[in-house]
């Protein structure tokens, strides 16, 4: 092999990606040849400076601490009332992440605006559950509440399959409340869920934008996606 | 669950240490950190079966931190500001002479700098395989990107790095002869 072969294998080298015969090729070649074991210096030289480059220490008790609070999130989930609707609980919505947070004035006007207002936006990962939790703050006990959820075509609650429209009654509890979903979405949705809130006359709405991406291949370590 | 922390605690410093890479924060790579095992709690059965955990929660960790930039709409992906301070401030060292930290420092920062010039598919194979040691075999897993592409951008990255920190430190105006 010439120094042109030799150059093009010097990354693969280092790396430790190259067969025993080119292995060996290459070791005997920068041996003998001063231009190219200077390039190879120079790369090892590279990549030992790279791998100085400093991370600055963690918080201390980092890893007792990150530990502690899945547990104590893990431990409120389970505790958490199972009612189908609204469960009241900042900390629990908080450490699931992926929370859209609606603190809004409550109950603005007496109907819920023609458009919706738009809090913002959730990737889903096509086929995959994807769980979204929404947060409204009430100002005291309301019982006989309505809620409603609309989806787009191609978005589905789970447990719910080929529901667009889902209504179910419920009551909320004051402070922060927080409805958890589970969507669904297949290959090419999008769209919009319009979330509602009624209690006799008064009425509250909110719209969510919703992109749906193709699912990432990963053979076996398929299962690392969160949903 | 016992579980979850023995397959789990070994690896919360390299964790963090490839979430700093990401977020270029302590505070953010902390808090992805503690998201990431708040998620993962519940499936403790399944991590408790798996055969190369460091590398199944690295993507877990990079597949977390791209959802989070994408549902906040912030693109394209903000890896590791190499400028800070926070950063510059913590390479010294200490075991070295002064000499040798002024020169490590100096070569540090020309790195930073070099690194600043590299687009974010390059920075983000350099930052996991040359500064943190993951293989390009993990990496075709946690970025789901496939190997030839990663060796491409890996190159090209190195290569670009190698005529940076080539360059003179200074202008030959600027320099100084004894």
């Amino acid at each position: 092999m010439n120094c042109v072969h030799i150059s093009a294998l010097l990354d693969d080298y280092v790396d430790g990606l190259l067969g025993p015969a080119e292995y060996e090729a290459v070791a005997r070649h920068v041996q003998d040849c001063g231009e190219c074991r200077k390039a190879l210096e120079e790369t090892q030289r590279l990549i030992g400076a790279l791998r100085q480059m400093p991370v600055p220490a963690p918080s201390a008790d980092l890893a007792s601490r990150v530990l502690k609070r899945a547990r104590d999130a893990s431990q409120a989930q389970r505790q958490a009332p199972r009612r189908w609707g609204f469960a009241a609980g900042f900390a629990t919505a908080a450490a699931a992440g992926l929370t859209l947070w609606l603190v809004t004035a409550w109950w603005p006007g007496p109907k819920a605006p023609a458009v919706a207002p738009d809090v913002g936006a959730v990737a889903l990962t096509a086929h995959e559950v994807r769980p979204v939790s929404l947060a409204f703050n009430a100002p005291s006990d309301i019982r006989a509440v309505t809620f409603s959820l609309e989806l787009p075509p191609g978005v589905q609650l789970q447990g719910h399959p080929g529901e667009r429209s889902i209504v179910w009654q419920g009551r909320l509890t004051k402070g922060r409340n927080v409805l958890h979903l589970r969507l669904i979405a297949r290959d090419g949705a999008g769209g919009e869920l319009i979330a509602r809130i009624r209690h006799r006359d008064k009425a509250k709405a909110f719209r969510i934008r919703l992109r749906v991406r193709t699912p990432r291949t990963g053979g076996a370590l398929a299962g690392a996606q969160l949903g | 669950m016992e579980a979850f922390e023995r397959v789990v605690a070994p690896q919360v410093d390299s964790l963090y240490r490839l979430a700093y890479r990401l977020t270029g924060h302590r505070h953010d790579a902390e808090d992805l950190v503690q998201d990431l095992l708040v998620r993962l709690y519940p499936r403790c059965a399944e991590l408790a079966n798996l055969d190369e955990p460091r590398t199944w929660l690295a993507r877990s960790l990079y597949n977390l931190f791209v959802d989070g930039l994408r549902s906040r709409q912030r693109s394209p992906i903000g890896l590791a500001d190499y400028s800070s301070e926070e950063l510059l401030g913590s390479m010294a060292d200490t075991t070295a002479t002064p000499e040798m930290r002024t020169e490590q420092h100096l070569l540090q920062r020309r790195l930073v700098e070099a690194l600043a010039t590299l687009n974010e598919d390059q920075r983000l194979v350099v930052a996991l395989h040359d500064m943190e040691g993951y293989t390009l075999t993990e990496l075709e897993h946690i970025l789901a990107t496939p190997l030839g592409t990663l060796k491409s951008r890996l190159h090209r990255a190195r290569e670009s790095l190698k005529k940076h920190l080539r360059a003179e430190p200074f202008a030959p105006a600027q320099r100084v002869n004894a």
